[in-house]
């Protein structure tokens, strides 16, 4: 399987207080470990299972993944800051794997 | 008028008639009436620029209908015409070059057309003649306009027609499609194939995804760690839900399409680095296929007829010019209402043309119009679905009535019958529109 490839589209300046929208969206297969390949030997669970959301250190969101959310999992959330800052995303794979993103927010 | 002469040396009438004898048989009948002065009005002339599904379908429509009494010339600048509608599966394997290209011998020998292999480059209306690149013109007493599509200067930062070769667009088949082809065909293991999707309207809506489906089912087998990726301004596309399940179920994990959502609107290319910027994101790639925002074809805006985006607006009874009745435009290059840019479409169209054509040049009797079209695309081997409808003629536009769509969950069965269906309608085509 390719790389997991995660992406985010936050607005680059916002105003202190005002909510703005944040998409996410990770390529991943989220493997049920319920389906059976070609040649019918089951396919182990593999899924994105954890889904985090930093600003400045503190966290603003926290999401748990179950097996029944579709492939190249879209998450979308509103949230506002009082300040400028750095906002930080990371996606924990089964295997272990975290994949992370980092964006700047200028409030002004 | 060396052209002129060039024109009519290619002229072979019905049943094995030069042009020349018939030439000399109308002179000396005109001769007896002591009129021969009517005889150069006497035959109405066509000129048809465009030898694609409209042009060409229009001008055997009408030089075989009128049998003879109707001076049609077609002016197309290649001599071999490679369609569109197919080219994909040439890029996928599942048809060969030479199946997908079409000689205009046939219009010629067949149906007495004079075919001119050069470029229209302006209309005189008041005049009513179209000039030739090549430094000729031809009069006409109608014009029919099927130039298909040129792309809009600009629309994707970074790119333009001298890009070509490094990042090629394909959305005209020919060299294009075989160099596309074969940097697929070279790309490193686990490299990037990135397609710049074009914003609406555009030549063939499926067309892009079908394109994806092509590329991915070669990648598949010889490169199975590779990567798509598709740039799209639109927010939606043409069976969208039939193509998207079609991936998930063939080509897991190995495509990514980017909407307007993530930036897919906000693109810029580097040809020089291969470089795909996507909203300020620099992206490597091994293969981009750039396919520009499109208008119509560029003789058309020459014919000053186009409208604001640049495509020209027809009345859907007979496909006339709204801005010139003596001029109509076909296929791709109208602007004509609910139909898609299809060459099913501009083969529809055409056959409504040239009946409104020789009923206003020879008196011949017209239907009420009547038009349809089906846009069949593969996604894997014998995986084929269809989108299609009829549409009739209003006095705004061509109004769908009705349409069908392929489901999804559809059995393997349904499948590969849709997919022998549209070998059957290619070949149809291509005998419709030139044999």
């Amino acid at each position: 399987m390719a790389k997991p490839k995660p992406r985010i589209r936050v607005p680059k300046s916002v105003e202190a207080g005002v909510p703005f929208t944040v998409r996410t969206r990770i390529t991943h297969p989220m493997h049920t470990g319920l389906q059976r390949d070609r040649d019918g030997n089951p396919v182990a669970r593999r899924i994105v299972n954890r889904f985090r959301v930093r600003y400045n250190g503190a966290e603003a969101l926290s999401v748990d993944l179950e097996p029944a959310v579709s492939a190249d999992p879209y998450i979308e959330f509103e949230m506002a800051v009082p300040e400028s800052g750095l906002l930080e995303f990371e996606w924990v794979d089964d295997d272990g794997s975290v994949y992370s993103l980092r964006r700047e927010i200028a409030v002004g | 008028m060396n052209q002129g002469e060039g024109v009519m040396s290619q002229w072979k009438g019905n049943s094995g008639l030069s042009r020349r004898q018939v030439l000399a048989t109308a002179v000396a009948a005109s001769t007896a009436l002591s009129a021969p002065a009517v005889l150069a009005q006497g035959r109405p002339r066509v000129v048809v620029v465009g030898g694609g599904a409209g042009g060409a379908t229009a001008a055997r429509y009408i030089a075989r209908d009128s049998k003879g009494a109707v001076d049609v010339t077609l002016v197309e600048p290649t001599r071999a015409y490679y369609s569109c509608f197919f080219s994909n599966l040439y890029i996928g394997g599942f048809r060969d070059y030479a199946s997908i290209g079409h000689s205009y011998g046939a219009l010629a020998a067949n149906h007495g057309i004079n075919v001119v292999h050069d470029w229209a480059v302006s209309v005189d209306r008041d005049k009513r003649s179209v000039g030739l690149a090549g430094g000729g013109s031809l009069s006409y007493d109608r014009l029919v306009l099927s130039p298909g599509i040129d792309f809009k200067d600009g629309s994707v930062p970074g790119w333009d027609l001298s890009q070509q070769n490094r990042m090629p667009h394909a959305y005209k088949a020919g060299s294009q499609t075989q160099l596309l082809k074969a940097q697929v065909e070279a790309m490193a293991q686990g490299g990037v194939y990135c397609m710049v999707a074009p914003p609406n309207p555009f030549r063939c809506p499926p067309g892009p995804y079908e394109r994806i489906s092509m590329v991915a089912h070669v990648l598949k087998e010889t490169n199975p760690t590779a990567k798509i990726l598709i740039v799209d301004p639109k927010a939606k596309f043409s069976k969208q839900g039939l193509f998207e399940d079609g991936w998930q179920r063939l080509y897991p994990g190995m495509i990514e399409r980017i909407g307007p959502d993530f930036g897919g609107d906000k693109v810029e290319v580097r040809p020089a680095s291969m470089e795909v910027v996507i909203d300020g994101e620099v992206n490597k790639v091994d293969v981009c296929n750039v396919i520009p925002a499109q208008q119509a074809g560029r003789i058309a805006a020459a014919a000053g007829i186009t409208n604001d985006a640049g495509w020209a607006p027809v009345v859907a009874h007979t496909m006339q010019s709204r801005a010139d009745e003596n001029i109509h435009v076909l296929g791709d290059a109208s602007h004509q209402g609910d139909m898609p840019k299809s060459g099913f479409s501009a083969n529809s169209q055409a056959k409504v043309c040239a009946m409104a054509v020789r009923g206003a040049l020879t008196g011949s009797k017209v239907y009420p119009a009547r038009f349809s079209n089906t846009c069949w695309s593969l996604i894997g081997t014998d995986d084929g679905v269809k989108v299609g409808a009829s549409y009739e003629a209003t006095d705004e536009k061509i109004a769908k009535t009705d349409g069908f769509i392929s489901k999804t969950g559809e059995s393997a069965e349904v499948r590969k019958a849709t997919y022998e269906e549209s070998l059957g309608w290619y070949a149809a085509i291509s005998d419709d529109i030139f044999s």
